[in-house]
């Protein structure tokens, strides 16, 4: 006889704002489709949107998560038709997009483009954008609901979120929602990060704004709370008992290309470190959550970060460096102060590692070191969390010579996935232990098809699903951790540490951790 | 790289997996399942690679079985490792003689340790998938009724053998629409629908499944309007107070929504091609509870609600009129005798009668027990109830029994169960657990629990007065019978100790006379308490028997003259078989 699962959660229950007969939760396989809505785009024609955001909107649509009637509009100087936008959205969508190209699905998308050509601070040009949401409600059926995309320096948040309020374009009917995402950076320190956020929550509520950290989107990153909170085996060592120290790496083997504008007056201790490392800090370190909800996460991720403290000697604490030029793989490349662009008297950091305590009892005398930088050995993130040797061994000090700590690595990018390192015997008659890897990769294939952070995130923007965003509060926490040292690094007035390009930092680096009895991992 | 391994053993096929990992690194460790392929020898590519593309999201070991039509007994095998199997890793086993029928025993030791068994049959399942050797190994079980001659047929045999795991790929196809249609629930007017239309072609068990999901969440009839042969799935309508939700099918593969003051909306609507819908399958390895409530309680509504092909008006001018109310007595001596031309007159008039009957028993009870026959005019009765009223309502009411039941494996041609499953019967509505089947096997040993566990069926289903005597069962309202030409009914010999059965309701009958030697019969007892006996008789070969038995009352020799009904007893006849009837 046919034996049937529950079925009571959904047989015949009635139709209302809270309950959905046709979505029960047993009914996993169903994808949440974002409601109608329109997406507005400010900065179309910078490079994220076309290498990132317009292919990611593309990818979405392709897997049939956006809603029916979707659309979306362009604005900027440009004095483009429609049609030309369009044009340009498809050629970014052919080159960029992660998904096969269907004719079909584009054709059903670009219904939805529109064009409104305008400055930034242009009230004629608003109020045709105004007109165009409108029309696409009206036309479209968006159901009054618009996502406003600021892909802009900071410097315009201010005019731009002026202007979209004085089109009345921030103001939410009932039963309808206005949100804004903004990109990194948030501000430049503390005071600036709170004058931005003054402007941006002046007009939208706080809870419409969506702060996008691309590194949050990613798959090892969300899977870092699954490995630390749905597993027996890990969170019992995941402390100062356990826990020697952990380092979050990111680095990059490209140069600032064509950014000297902005990265000359940035440095990578503000554009890498007070967002995505601090963040990955804030996953690694904080306690478990009372619910996997957006305000439960980041409650304790606040608290961590509040927990945060600086070492007394900033110079032994933290070190910068500055790429001189060299050959990387097999590239000659020029040094950073022959980049185009570059101000040597700017004295800024191509490479920045810091060491940070966490104030709780679980991670009381666990450093964090914290290091970034560009035209480093290869590309990689990781979080690498390195425990201490075990108290006693049993062996010949010359059975365990080459055996280092034991370490569990969350690879963020590439290769994602997670390795562990521990002794093993040698074989052979000899009792010789070493180091040994064991891997769990997402598999070599999966990496191509895992979605793009970016399609997570402009997917939970629209479905207002807001977990993986940074809140103003962890924005603050972080700026008032950076602040201090980027401050001491200015009062020095003394030009970073060189390194040589395709190398792993300044030699004050690794002089950080040997201080400590530490080295860099090599990653 | 690929490596052929010719007649081999799983041992060899294992060492030499081991020592390509060591040669190509660490290839299987990292694999999330192990994904079985049962599949002809025609379908072999196709399949194999749909599972190499879908398993570039999942990772996996895949083995596929490949049945052979060589009757030596061999194992052949293939191993494709790196960029010959992308993510995974490809063990193509084929399978040749004997060997064909112990694809379990070979692929045990080529399991993955730990990691969980999917098995998938891209076409041409064994109808109880879970309990196949097969199923029963794989925690996961994916069919596709998509690739079925009669795919009614085949999700009946789905719902009808439903155990948790159990999916179709004819259900993954449709995930898009679901969400589409649910995403348009999710906001105002909050009002309930009162009617879902779906239109696609005939045989479209993703459209059937899609209706039955909407009808058992929603709680709302379904209209199943048919279009032509391959124009799939057209579109989907729910009808509210304040005008339909549309979802229609536009050109290629885009649709359009409409919603009343709404402008419509086109979307894209892209169906997923093979491997993309079993890598939608693999993503979840738990149990689909969604799809075992459209499957078994869903799909009849969808079956009511399709278009009924017209009914021929079925003329009997030599049918004796019935009597309604014609008293027991009068009846169980003798029984009404209607005889048409042909015995596809006979089929056709029983199941219009049968049909009455039902109804008239659901209309005053609630409830109405059928009693099946095998036998060619049997069937031919089951194939004009199913062409007369397949989806009806009343089927929801209707328990289904048998006669007696030859006892040989589940799925044999020779059942009477399956010969009316082929016929359509899974097609009529009658929700699974209303339909008893004997329990199959095919060892002797097993036999009297067969008919044991039978007898329990049929108590389970007695109603109070059977309760209080010795055997328990329902009263049929109506109890098919055939008559051999040796006078048998059920499988109650002529002459044999099975026909004087008193204290049982079900006789374990072996060395039937007739093959197949084992079977299960219903007793004496149980068929004197049908409401109504009607004994279906076709072909000359019969009209011999059809005399004597019409002649006298319980005489062993004759078991035909032991079959009457507690209100009716009515003997169905071709001009053939009434050949020797005087009149």
């Amino acid at each position: 006889m046919a034996s049937t699962g529950d079925q009571s959660a959904s047989v015949g229950t009635p139709v209302t704002a809270e309950n959905n007969p046709l979505r029960v939760a047993a009914d996993k396989r169903l994808p949440r489709i974002a409601g109608p809505c329109s997406m507005v785009m400010f900065g179309v024609t910078g490079d994220l949107a076309q290498k990132k955001l317009l292919p990611a909107i593309y990818d979405l649509a392709n897997r049939g998560l956006l809603p029916p009637g979707f659309s979306f509009v362009g604005f900027a100087r440009r004095d483009w038709t429609d049609a030309k936008f369009a044009e340009v959205f498809h050629d970014a969508v052919q080159a960029h997009a992660r998904t096969p190209f269907r004719e079909d699905v584009w054709e059903s998308l670009a219904q939805g483009i529109r064009f409104v050509s305008g400055a930034f601070d242009d009230a004629d040009a608003f109020t045709n954008l105004a007109t165009t949401v409108q029309k696409l409600d009206m036309e479209r059926g968006t159901g009054g609901n618009t996502a406003f995309y600021l892909s802009i320096p900071p410097d315009w948040f201010a005019p731009v979120t002026e202007r979209l309020q004085a089109a009345g374009l921030s103001d939410a009917e009932p039963d309808t929602w206005r949100r804004v995402i903004i990109e990194k950076p948030f501000g430049d320190d503390l005071e600036s990060a709170q004058q931005l956020n003054a402007i941006v929550e002046g007009v939208f509520p706080p809870d419409s704004v969506f702060r996008i950290d691309h590194y949050l989107g990613k798959e090892t990153v969300q899977n870092l709370l699954a490995l630390r909170f749905a597993n027996q085996l890990f969170e019992p060592i995941w402390n100062a008992n356990y826990v020697d120290h952990v380092q979050i790496t990111m680095a990059e083997d490209i140069g600032i290309g064509g950014r000297a504008g902005y990265y000359d007056d940035v440095g990578a201790a503000k554009d890498v470190i007070q967002n995505h490392l601090l963040q990955l800090l804030a996953l690694t370190a904080m306690e478990e959550p009372i619910a996997f909800s957006a305000s439960a996460v980041r409650a304790e991720k606040e608290k961590v970060l509040a927990s945060v403290r600086l070492p007394e000697d900033l110079n032994a604490s933290t070190s910068r460096g500055r790429y001189t030029g060299g050959w990387q793989g097999g590239e000659e490349v020029r040094g950073y102060l022959h980049e185009d662009g570059v101000q040597a008297e700017k004295n800024t950091e191509t490479y920045a590692a810091i060491t940070l305590d966490v104030n709780t009892r679980r991670w009381a005398g666990v450093p964090f070191y914290l290091r970034t930088g560009k035209r480093l050995g290869k590309r990689v993130s990781e979080i690498a969390v390195v425990f201490k040797r075990a108290p006693r061994l049993p062996f010949s000090t010359g059975a365990t010579e080459e055996l280092g700590q034991n370490a569990i690595v969350i690879r963020v990018q590439p290769d994602e996935g997670i390795t562990m390192r521990f002794g093993s015997k040698v074989p052979g008659s000899q009792m010789d232990v070493r180091d040994v890897t064991m891997d769990f990769g997402y598999g070599a294939s999966f990496t191509e098809s895992s979605p793009e952070a970016y399609e997570r995130l402009i997917l939970d923007v629209l479905l207002g699903d807001p977990p993986l965003f940074p809140r103003h509060e962890e924005v603050e926490l972080s700026w008032q951790i950076l602040d201090p040292i980027v401050n001491h690094w200015k009062a020095q007035d003394a030009p970073p540490a060189d390194y040589r390009a395709g190398t792993w930092g300044p030699k004050e680096s690794d002089e950080m951790l040997s201080r400590h009895g530490r080295e860099w991992r090599r990653p | 790289m690929i490596v052929d391994l010719e007649r081999t053993t799983t041992k060899d096929i294992s060492k030499k997996l081991v020592s390509l990992r060591s040669e190509l690194g660490a290839t299987a460790l990292g694999r999330v399942l192990t994904l079985l392929v049962s599949v002809d020898e025609s379908f072999a590519d196709t399949a194999v690679a749909a599972a190499n593309d879908a398993t570039h999201l999942h990772p996996a070991r895949i083995v596929v079985l490949v049945r052979t039509e060589d009757t030596e007994n061999r194992l052949d095998a293939q191993i494709r490792v790196g960029g010959d199997a992308g993510a995974s890793e490809i063990i193509v086993l084929r399978l040749s003689g004997e060997l064909a029928d112990h694809g379990d025993a070979v692929v045990t030791p080529l399991l993955l340790p730990d990691s969980p068994i999917v098995a998938w049959w891209p076409s041409n399942p064994p109808e109880d998938v879970a309990s196949s050797a097969l199923g029963q190994m794989a925690t996961r079980r994916i069919t596709d009724a998509s690739m079925a001659s009669d795919s009614r047929v085949d999700l009946g045999l789905r719902c009808r053998f439903y155990a948790l795991g159990d999916t179709d790929l004819s259900w993954t196809r449709i995930t898009r629409w679901r969400a589409l249609l649910a995403a348009s629930l999710d906001y105002p007017p909050f009002e309930p629908v009162s009617q879902i239309t779906i239109t696609a072609e005939t045989a479209s068990p993703s459209a059937d499944l899609l209706g039955a999901w909407l009808s058992a969440a929603l709680d709302a009839p379904v209209v199943r309007d048919t279009t032509k042969d391959g124009s799939g799935l057209i579109s989907i309508r729910l009808d509210r107070a304040s005008g339909p939700i549309e979802l229609a099918r536009t050109q290629g593969p885009t649709a359009m929504l409409s919603q009343p003051r709404q402008p419509e909306r086109q979307v894209a609507l892209l169906e997923p091609d093979l491997s993309q819908a079993l890598a939608d399958e693999l993503r979840r390895l738990d149990p689909d509870e969604v799809y075992s409530t459209a499957l078994c309680h869903g799909l009849h509504r969808v079956y009511q609600g399709t278009g009924q092909p017209e009914t021929e008006s079925t003329s009997t001018p030599q049918e004796h009129e019935m009597d309604e109310n014609s008293a027991f007595v009068a009846n169980a001596s003798m029984g009404q005798i209607s005889t048409h031309p042909t015995k596809q007159d006979v089929a056709d008039a029983v199941a219009e009668a049968a049909m009455q009957q039902l109804r008239t028993a659901v209309d005053h009870r609630g409830v109405a027990h059928l009693g099946l026959t095998g036998g060619s005019l049997g069937i031919e009765v089951v194939r004009s109830i199913t062409d007369l009223a397949a989806g009806d309502p009343v089927w929801a009411s209707v328990h289904l029994w048998w006669g007696d039941e030859r006892f040989v494996t589940r799925g044999h041609d020779d059942r009477n169960d399956q010969q009316a499953f082929d016929a359509g019967a899974l097609r009529w509505g009658v929700p699974p657990e209303q339909v008893h089947s004997v329990d199959a096997g095919n060892d002797i040993a097993d036999l009297p629990a067969a008919a044991a566990n039978y007898a329990t069926a049929l108590a389970a289903s007695a109603d109070s007065a059977g309760e209080q005597s010795a055997i328990a069962a329902p009263a049929m309202d109506v109890l098919l019978l055939g008559v051999g030409p040796d006078s048998h009914i059920a499988s109650l010999f002529p002459g044999r100790d099975e026909v004087l059965i008193t204290d049982s309701a079900t006789a374990a009958v072996v060395d039937s006379p007739k093959p197949p030697p084992l079977r299960v019969s219903l007793t004496v007892p149980v068929i004197q308490r049908a409401k109504a006996v009607w004994l279906v008789v076709g072909g000359q070969d019969k009209a011999e028997a059809v005399a004597a038995a019409l002649k006298g009352m319980d005489q062993p020799a004759h078991p035909a003259s032991f079959a009457r009904g507690t209100q009716e007893t009515r003997w169905w006849l071709d001009a053939e078989a009434a050949s020797r009837l005087s009149s």
